[in-house]
């Protein structure tokens, strides 16, 4: 076999050389290309998050509101269960009615106003000290139910230090708000 | 040991017609060589002490890459001085080539060489051209192959410089001109220096054991082997030292100095130590590049490890630039998956808004329309006079209130009613009926008007203190303390 000379390893070398610059400036401004548009791409990606950010920003104050006013109230409006509501409300009513030592009497329920976004309207007796009856009050908008109470009417019993109380409950309903237009967000 | 983990360290070497020598700190290593009839060492030899070479450095296999830094006996070195027309550092290998090619046997691709400029001391005379000495030390390129393969075989980065130019380093400044002699068991190194210019190598065919059978016979052959010196090569001073653990014997000394001093310097002891190989320690730990020794070129037309060397360095600047470019384009791919995740989060976020806000809207709702009676109940309780009877009190969510009382006289009931619209809870209220009682002694009134949610109302006076107390006071009042129920938390007390 014939041996390389020096001067046929040189323009072997020379020669190699040129492919690979060739080789490198025909991949590499294809790659260049790729990767620019990668970039473009993920700066737009950024002016977007950018974007969503700033949208989003002015709904922190209302959702730690309705953060508080859930705490507030103990309730979750999106867990109520309309067909459930009012047997729930009811009970916990009772319930509350029973641990407050305050004695129910008759309770009547009615169909609420559609007007008022009113689900059921609850009218209730009880009898009760003074004590209980103003506790059983208080508690009722912390029961976990949007309860609004509708009116009160309040009687001194004949035994001393009673009262004789008449309440008419409204129940709101979440349903008729989730049915209103959603607003541009 | 001490060794530094940035600093590359240095493996001293030295390669001698029939040992192999090596100094690693203070570790050492020691090998005997086989040659073949032409002076190259066999195939299996170079295996071998590769292959030792090898276990010898894994021990500091975390170091940076070593450099060896090797000593090559005297046999078969030319040493040449040659003088060269005044130039510069650029123009002096092209014309040192040249020269090369003309003062020695073998062409300069075909040898490993190195030189050293030395200093001129006599000015040119008038007209004639300035010139400058070099000092060329060359050896045959092939003998030097052998020991580059096997330093390189084991990951080291050789440098080649002659033996007995290492040795020199060993030997005091004073006087200038001397002559070293460094004695091995079967074969001499003789290294002539003057004015600290090295002037002529000799390797002698005789060695330690040689000089001892020739003491041994009384000294009478002795002069056969110093005849190999001649006296004009030792200078002023012969310093002799001995390789191999081998004992120079003072008699021996003197008979080659003749009418010079002589000194022995001490021997060299211990696995890898050598004269040589302490005098390139000297010379690399002193750092003198003026007294280092000429380091021998192995590679042809600069491919050697200083040009790869440059081919790294620029490979590594090439790579940095590529790196910083590349960096402007990884940003997109390190931090894209992230981003669109964040991206999908505040859009999943973002639809449940309008929920939030249906929410909101409901609660704000059920907050304002949840009326606080206990303001109310608290203002009546805090107005009533001494002795009132609230016989009836009714209120609703729409601000209707209507109250039926008794009280003991037609005063008390315009008292109440001043005092309720004081409190800022009340926005009128209307006497409907007052009635006296059969017996005259007290007063039904009946009463309506609207009552005030928060915010809609004045705030009450704060200097009128509000009497807590008032429905313990009168007993006849049914309305009692509703400022503070005894079951949970009030929290509605008078804006």
């Amino acid at each position: 076999m014939r041996t390389i000379s020096e001067r046929d390893k040189r323009t072997l070398r020379i020669a190699g050389i040129g492919i690979a610059i060739y080789l490198v400036l025909f991949f590499g401004v294809s790659g260049w290309k790729r990767l620019e548009a990668r970039r473009s791409e993920y700066r737009d990606l950024v002016a977007r998050a950018q974007r969503l950010q700033r949208e989003v920003q002015p709904y922190e104050n209302r959702v730690l509101l309705a953060l508080k006013l859930r705490q507030t109230f103990k309730m979750d409006p999106q867990a109520l269960s309309r067909l459930t509501l009012v047997a729930d409300a009811s009970a916990a009513i009772q319930k509350a009615a029973q641990n407050g030592k305050v004695q129910l009497g008759p309770i009547r329920e009615s169909p609420g106003r559609a007007s008022g976004k009113e689900l059921t309207s609850i009218q209730l007796e009880g009898t009760g000290p003074v004590p209980a009856i103003m506790g059983f009050l208080n508690k009722l908008e912390s029961l976990g139910y949007p309860l609004v109470v509708d009116a009160v009417q309040l009687t001194p019993e004949n035994k001393p230090g009673s009262l004789k109380m008449n309440l008419t409950i409204v129940i709101l309903d979440f349903e008729q708000w989730k049915k209103e237009e959603s607003p541009n967000a | 040991m001490k060794a530094s983990l940035l600093k590359p360290t240095v493996l001293y070497v030295e390669i001698s017609h029939s040992s192999f020598k090596a100094l690693d700190g203070e570790d050492g290593l020691e090998f005997s060589l086989e040659r073949d009839q032409s002076g190259r060492l066999t195939p299996d030899c170079v295996e071998r002490v590769t292959e030792g070479l090898r276990v010898f450095l894994k021990k500091g296999s975390w170091r940076l890459r070593m450099r060896a830094v090797c000593a090559v006996g005297a046999r078969g070195v030319s040493m040449r001085r040659i003088t060269l027309p005044a130039c510069s550092n650029d123009e002096l290998e092209p014309l040192l080539l040249l020269q090369i090619e003309r003062e020695f046997p073998l062409s300069p691709e075909e040898m490993a060489w190195g030189y050293r400029r030395l200093a001129s001391n006599a000015a040119p005379r008038n007209g004639a051209a300035a010139t400058q000495d070099v000092l060329v030390v060359a050896v045959k390129r092939e003998l030097i192959e052998d020991y580059s393969r096997i330093l390189t075989g084991c990951g080291l980065e050789p440098v080649f410089t002659v033996g007995a130019l290492a040795r020199s380093a060993l030997c005091p400044l004073s006087p200038a001109s001397y002559a070293l002699l460094d004695v091995s068991p079967n074969h001499s190194e003789l290294i002539s220096v003057e004015n600290g210019v090295p002037v002529a190598i000799r390797a002698l065919p005789w060695g330690s054991k040689q000089i001892e059978q020739q003491l041994s016979a009384n000294g009478a052959e002795l002069d056969t082997l110093t005849a190999a010196i001649p006296s004009k090569l030792i200078e002023r001073k012969l310093y002799v030292t001995g390789s191999n653990a081998v004992r120079i014997d003072p008699q021996f000394a003197r008979a080659v100095a003749g009418s010079a001093d002589w000194e022995l310097l001490p021997a060299a002891t211990g696995e890898g130590r050598s004269p040589a190989i302490l005098g390139l320690k000297k010379s690399f730990e002193d750092g003198d590049s003026a007294s280092a020794p000429i380091e021998l070129r192995t590679t042809r037309n600069g491919d050697g490890p200083t040009s790869s060397t440059k081919w790294k360095w620029a490979a590594a600047a090439v790579a940095l630039a590529l790196t910083a470019l590349l960096l402007r384009y990884a940003e997109a791919f390190i931090h894209r998956p992230g981003l669109v995740r964040k991206i999908a989060e505040v859009n999943s976020y973002r639809a449940k808004l309008p929920n939030l806000d249906r929410e909101l809207s409901f609660l704000q709702y059920l907050k304002t329309n949840q009326p606080p009676y206990f303001d109310p109940l608290s203002a009546i309780a805090n107005a009533a006079p001494s002795g009132t009877r609230v016989d009836a009190l009714s209120m609703n969510r729409r601000g209707d209130v209507s109250i039926r009382a008794t009280m003991r006289d037609s005063q008390q009931v315009v008292q109440f009613r001043a005092k309720l619209l004081d409190s800022g809870l009340f926005g009128h209220l209307v006497v409907e009926e007052q009635n006296p009682t059969p017996d005259r002694q007290k007063v039904i009134v009946r009463m309506s008007g609207h009552w005030k949610h928060i915010g809609e109302g004045k705030p009450p006076l704060a200097s009128e203190p509000r009497d807590t107390r008032a429905p313990a006071s009168n007993p006849g009042v049914a309305v009692v303390d509703v400022a503070r129920p005894a079951q949970g938390t009030p929290g509605k007390e008078t804006p």
